[in-house]
């Protein structure tokens, strides 16, 4: 399995409906299909002093899964405040159900004048392309980039950041010293691993984010037209070791276009499934590296090749015909797959 | 739902509103003497080509798919390309004579290419034909014409002159078409000498596909490329290294110089190897903030 394709057990969602219908939804969804990322932005904390010193936590949701989006959460409040925070409901670490999440965004919803909070939504799309550039752009490139940007935003809208506390999947030190070195304003920034069972703040991060995906998982839209109403959202939890989320992807393959856009396409999982029963497709790219000139290329004219025809053209078209064979067209045209056209 | 086979996607000249539409003949192609497509529209003379899908692509046009997925392309080409060896033929020159002068109407007669005739339609043709040919003019004789007759012959010095006129055209325009600049594998530390000999070659093949194999050799013959030829020589030098691999079936052979083949790069690595990134975003723009 990649390594980008960690499936964390423990957190495998069931979108199985638990949410009524009706319920809220959160202001950082989207009622639009989703294909490029985006980024939402609460106002300040009405009660924020102008260099209050505040404290900032950061979190994911839906790195491992092959369907929807990955978001990256930031949640901050004043440092000042921080056991308030975690009074709110954000100290334990038990694993939430989905209709939990939700209304522990609403919680921090409520605190409009304490806590601030940022989503980056990464689209399946920006996702599986990032991974499949040929200077390679991998997740945990994407995942840094993205906390970064939350981050430098925060702190450009006069948020007066000292302490971060950011979860990783990769190995902490590395990173923790990357920030330091980005952000030398902040006295103390903790890279780790489970840091939202660890730091109500990114307890809090953690929520805005998974709350964010749940709800444009729940509410995706399909931009390819005419599949909208019919096509099936059953996908299980999304990611690739669910069986349920295989036999979706089996079943919404289309041989020529692959996937909807709501597929990470990179996913090594779409890769063998689309390479089983996709058609396959040659690339010209591919061709010219390992091979001889077209034919035609050679003669620069439609037709046969083989010396019978030519025999009968030369004879046919005695008066201008040329005596010797053919000569190669220029490389130039050549390249260009230019030729000579006769039939119409 | 497929599409009927009589469309094609072609790039080509405008065709104004209220002139006849454009109608394709098979000529002879001025460098086999096969025939090919070309246009004639409004007194020009086009050339017909293709980007062949070879079968393996087709074009989506709204919401239909045309199985034959082919870009016809109609440019306009000089229509001397085409009279040279026209003309080259029916003056019938031998080493004893210089052959005749004929009128247009012979010149372009023939029942292997019947179309030929439609040249005769093309505009300004006798000042095209002048530039290569020695014309005579006569009062035309019996048969009810009226006023003068001119008639033509081919001259080799002035077709010669003209097509080095060509090469120099396309060499003083190569660098700013991009396509061309690409197709010569520069490196910046080639010498500037290099550089304009490589462009003139590169214009000589160009114009050179135009031209049958004798025309072709008659005009490789007035250019010589120097500078060129000692690079190609010094890439090929071997080296001290292969003397010593040398097997000994060839000890007794004339050192040949080893041709040192140069790794091929795609189409896209040389694309990728020489774009310019002027104007383009970094990544992490990409992934723009969205405005709330």
């Amino acid at each position: 399995m990649d390594p980008e394709e960690e499936s964390l057990s423990p957190e495998i969602e069931r979108t199985e409906l638990t949410l009524a219908e009706g319920g809220t939804r959160p202001p950082s969804g989207t009622s639009t299909a989703l294909l490029k990322s985006y980024t939402y932005t609460t106002p300040l904390p009405t009660e924020l002093q102008p260099d209050q010193e505040c404290i900032l936590g950061v979190d994911e949701a839906g790195r491992g899964p092959v369907l929807g989006p990955m978001v990256y959460g930031i949640c901050y409040c004043p440092l000042s405040k921080q056991d308030e925070l975690a009074d709110l409901g954000f100290a334990d670490s038990k694993t939430l159900k989905e209709d939990e999440r939700h209304n522990l965004l609403n919680v921090i919803m409520s605190r409009p004048d304490l806590i601030g909070w940022s989503v980056r939504v990464l689209s399946p799309m920006d996702i599986s392309n990032s991974m499949l550039l040929k200077q390679k752009y991998n997740l945990n490139a994407l995942a840094h980039d993205t906390t970064i940007q939350l981050i430098r935003e925060t702190i450009a809208s006069g948020v007066n950041l000292k302490e971060v506390y950011v979860d990783t999947v990769g190995t902490p030190e590395s990173y923790q010293k990357k920030l330091e070195n980005l952000f030398p304003s902040i006295t103390k920034i903790v890279v780790a691993k489970k840091a939202d069972s660890k730091y109500p703040i990114v307890s809090a991060a953690s929520i805005c984010a998974k709350v964010t995906r749940d709800d444009v998982l729940r509410h995706w839209v399909f931009s390819e037209t005419g599949i909208e109403s019919t096509i099936s959202r059953q996908f299980g939890s999304g990611y690739p070791s669910d069986p349920k989320t295989v036999a979706w992807l089996r079943s919404n393959m289309d041989p020529i276009f692959g996937y909807p856009n709501i597929v990470r396409f990179s996913w090594q999982t779409c890769k063998t499934l689309l390479e089983a029963s996709g058609k396959t497709v040659r690339w010209p790219d591919d061709d010219e590296s390992n091979s001889q000139p077209r034919i035609s290329a050679l003669f620069g004219q439609s037709g046969d090749s083989n010396t019978a025809t030519w025999a009968q053209q030369r004879r046919q078209y005695s008066m201008f015909a040329s005596k010797s064979d053919p000569r190669p067209r220029p490389q130039l045209l050549q390249d260009m797959g230019l030729r000579s056209a006769v039939e119409f | 739902m497929v599409a009927t086979n009589q469309q094609r996607i072609c790039i080509g000249p405008e065709v104004p509103q209220d002139s006849k539409n454009p109608v394709t003949m098979l000529l002879p192609h001025p460098s086999s003497g096969f025939p090919s497509r070309y246009v004639i529209q409004e007194g020009q003379l086009y050339e017909m080509q293709l980007v062949d899908s070879e079968g393996l692509r087709s074009w989506f046009i709204r919401d239909t798919v045309q199985s034959d997925g082919s870009l016809y392309i109609i440019t306009p080409i000089d229509p001397l390309f085409m009279c040279i060896p026209i003309l080259d033929i029916v003056r019938q020159r031998t080493s004893e004579s210089e052959g005749l002068f004929l009128g247009l109407q012979d010149i372009f007669e023939s029942d292997q290419y019947t179309s030929l005739r439609n040249l005769v339609e093309l505009d300004k043709l006798d000042q095209h034909l002048a530039l290569v040919c020695d014309v005579r003019e006569s009062d035309s004789g019996g048969g009810g014409g009226s006023g003068k007759r001119k008639t033509f012959r081919l001259d080799n010095h002035r077709t010669l002159t003209w097509l080095k006129r060509k090469v120099q055209v396309l060499a003083d325009k190569f660098s700013s078409i991009p396509v061309l600049v690409d197709s010569i594998d520069y490196t910046e530390s080639l010498h500037e000498i290099c550089q304009t000999e490589a462009i003139t070659q590169s214009a000589l093949r160009l114009v050179s596909a135009y031209l049958s194999e004798s025309w072709a050799k008659q005009l490789a013959a007035e250019y010589q490329f120097p500078e060129l030829e000692k690079l190609e020589s010094r890439i090929q030098l071997p080296t001290l290294l292969d003397f010593g691999k040398r097997s000994a079936t060839d000890m007794d052979e004339d050192s040949k110089p080893k041709e040192i083949k140069k790794p091929k790069m795609s189409a896209g690595q040389r694309k990728l190897a020489k774009a310019s990134t002027t104007g383009m975003k970094p990544l992490s723009s990409f992934f723009a903030k969205k405005s709330a």
